[in-house]
């Protein structure tokens, strides 16, 4: 059976980017901390953890103890159990904004730098707004104003991503554009968009993958942010959320110090791990 | 030369200006519902309400209602304040020295301590005191600002003591040297939060990635080849050629930090401009979310439009394309 083109890229990429990965101890440990958190996230259901909407009037603003390892917030609800079931919203939402912010960047992207002309001014014109708005304010602004599931943020915090990788992507197709094996199907008869998706962009798309990695990070901050701001999403639990009721009674440091750590820990882990891949991606690949 | 790349580069702007405004313009106008209720007062007839929407133009199209605020706009009319019932301009221009005096500092700060650490770490690689510094680095990049800022807070105001947790000033009748210890104190902690985790992470990761990169180049290898001796590589050749991408990219920070100055001037209460702004999208106070969106528009485009001029001058090659 024949390997389709993408597939053989999709392959080599894997393969590279695997290698010499025992030596690259950073990139490993950003592996590591993510695919903790992911099996964290897949197996909470199974914890036997407090119920994190438990409320108890006993517990209010308990200090850390064995009874409630990361201490109550101001409920009464078990701390250690609501850190660890944010993992599954702070991963899920991280990843399908960075998802989102991908496929209409490299869409938006391909296209401006394919067709060039009017079609690339005026989207560039639409890259420098994005780029001059701070986006957090932005979002802000949305959420405030329009509303707060957390599907939409995800979706809304992934649309103002995307200037980023719609720039990669368009430098990528004006280099590839010229390339001799892209000319050669263009000659066997290859339409526009079979060049862009099977040709151009499986070989193009490798800087945009590392850059996709750090947006998770970005957007995970970005969402705590707006959650610490009282502008999160009230019925699902995210880290963000729960340090925002930390600020009702200051001196609970543990309502501060717990999520703010595995906020702080999961970026990380997507930082690392993205600028790990930016530097295997990107050289050897640079024919 | 240098005034026609000006003319360019402007002109190049001046359509994403528009589009910031009208974008926002959007967005705000998205919202169900409008002010007219607020505004007509707590014991306003339902008469008068649909007085006041027609009066303020309110129930005319989006469309309408944005061409009269560009026209206004241009013509330095930005409406009141629904909030506080002066000019939006004044409401914003009162608060913007207090975010200076916040951000100004911090970027001194994150410069003088980040812009050294990164050359030191770039200057003893491989080693383990650059990994820890870039470690370092990742670490305070990845910590949320605000989560700093309230640990700050905890740590400093709450069971320390030793500094006030929010605010500008405690002391409201001091004035003179008083006074100005008075702010101080105050300052203390949003300005080490802004700076340690906005800007010293990155300048550490700019000037280290820039030298990095620079050190590569054959012109480096052609120094040492000719007999300079390291300092003199570095100083005449790696340094000034790895500054020119942090001047760069200053555009991006004043965004970015912006975004910082929000959060952390909403955390540590300080009158500025990024607390007001999140003051008034909550309490929706249209007129001035357009005017400091738009005056972020132009600080970001000016300092843009200043950092290109700087490069271009620096760099022939961008100039004679």
């Amino acid at each position: 059976m024949r390997r389709s083109v993408s597939l053989s890229n999709t392959l080599t990429l894997v393969r590279v980017g695997m290698r010499d990965l025992r030596g690259d101890k950073w990139g490993l440990t950003g592996l590591c901390m993510m695919l903790s958190f992911v099996v964290i996230a897949l197996l909470v259901p199974y914890f036997p953890l407090y119920d994190p909407w438990e409320q108890s009037g006993a517990d209010v603003i308990a200090p850390p103890s064995w009874n409630h390892p990361f201490g109550a917030d101001i409920y009464g609800r078990d701390v250690f159990s609501r850190v660890l079931w944010g993992t599954r919203v702070s991963l899920g939402l991280g990843v399908l904004a960075a998802l989102t912010s991908f496929f209409v960047g490299a869409v938006i992207g391909s296209f401006a730098g394919y067709y060039g002309g009017f079609l690339d001014d005026i989207m560039t014109r639409f890259i420098d707004v994005f780029i001059i708005i701070p986006r957090v304010i932005l979002l802000i602004l949305v959420a405030a104003l329009i509303g707060t599931e957390v599907w939409y943020m995800a979706l809304f915090i992934g649309l103002t991503m995307w200037a980023s990788t719609a720039r990669i992507a368009r430098a990528q197709v004006i280099t590839f554009k010229e390339r001799g094996f892209v000319k050669a199907a263009a000659l066997l008869g290859a339409g526009d968009v079979r060049l862009l998706f099977l040709h151009i962009l499986p070989n193009g798309i490798y800087p945009a993958i590392s850059n996709t990695t750090l947006q998770v990070a970005d957007a995970i901050m970005t969402e705590a942010g707006l959650s610490f701001f009282g502008l999160g999403d009230k019925n699902v639990i995210t880290w963000g959320q729960i340090i925002n009721m930390g600020m009702l009674s200051i001196s609970s440091w543990w309502l501060v110090v717990f999520p703010g750590a595995a906020i702080a820990l999961m970026v990380l882990a997507f930082n690392l791990l993205g600028d790990s891949l930016e530097l295997r991606l990107k050289p050897r690949l640079l024919r | 030369m240098s005034s026609s790349y000006v003319r360019r580069r402007l002109i190049q702007l001046v359509p994403s200006f528009f589009l910031v405004i009208v974008l926002t313009f959007v967005i705000i106008n998205l919202a169900p519902g409008d002010p007219s209720a607020a505004l007509a007062g707590e014991f306003a007839s339902p008469e008068y309400v649909v007085e006041i929407r027609k009066l303020y133009g309110f129930d005319r199209p989006v469309h309408e209602r944005l061409l009269i605020y560009i026209g206004n706009m241009l013509t330095g009319n930005l409406g009141r304040s629904y909030f506080y019932g002066v000019p939006a301009t004044q409401v914003v221009i009162e608060r913007i020295p207090a975010t200076l005096l916040l951000v100004f500092p911090s970027i001194v700060l994150s410069i003088v301590i980040g812009l050294p650490l990164g050359i030191f770490a770039a200057r003893k690689r491989p080693s383990r005191t650059t990994a820890a510094i870039v470690f370092q680095a990742y670490i305070l990049f990845s910590i949320p600002i605000f989560v700093f800022g309230l640990l700050l807070m905890i740590i400093f105001a709450v069971y320390l003591a030793i500094l006030p947790s929010g605010g500008m000033i405690s002391q409201f009748y001091a004035t003179g040297l008083e006074r100005a210890a008075d702010v101080l104190r105050h300052l203390v902690l949003p300005m080490l939060t802004l700076a340690l985790i906005w800007g010293v992470p990155q300048f550490v990761r700019l000037t280290y990635s820039a030298i990095v990169e620079v050190s590569k180049e054959e012109f480096i290898t052609t120094a040492r080849a000719i007999g300079l001796d390291e300092g003199a590589v570095f100083r005449r050749h790696a340094f000034r050629n790895a500054m020119l991408p942090v001047a760069t990219i200053a555009g991006i920070w004043i965004s970015s930090a912006i975004t910082g100055a929000v959060f952390t001037e909403t955390v540590f209460s300080w009158p500025g401009i990024g607390s007001l702004l999140f003051d008034s999208i909550l309490l929706r106070d249209y007129t001035v979310i357009m005017f400091i969106f738009i005056l972020t528009a132009i600080s970001v485009i000016i300092v843009s439009l200043i950092t290109d001029i700087i490069y271009a001058r620096l760099d022939p090659r961008i100039r004679l394309r």
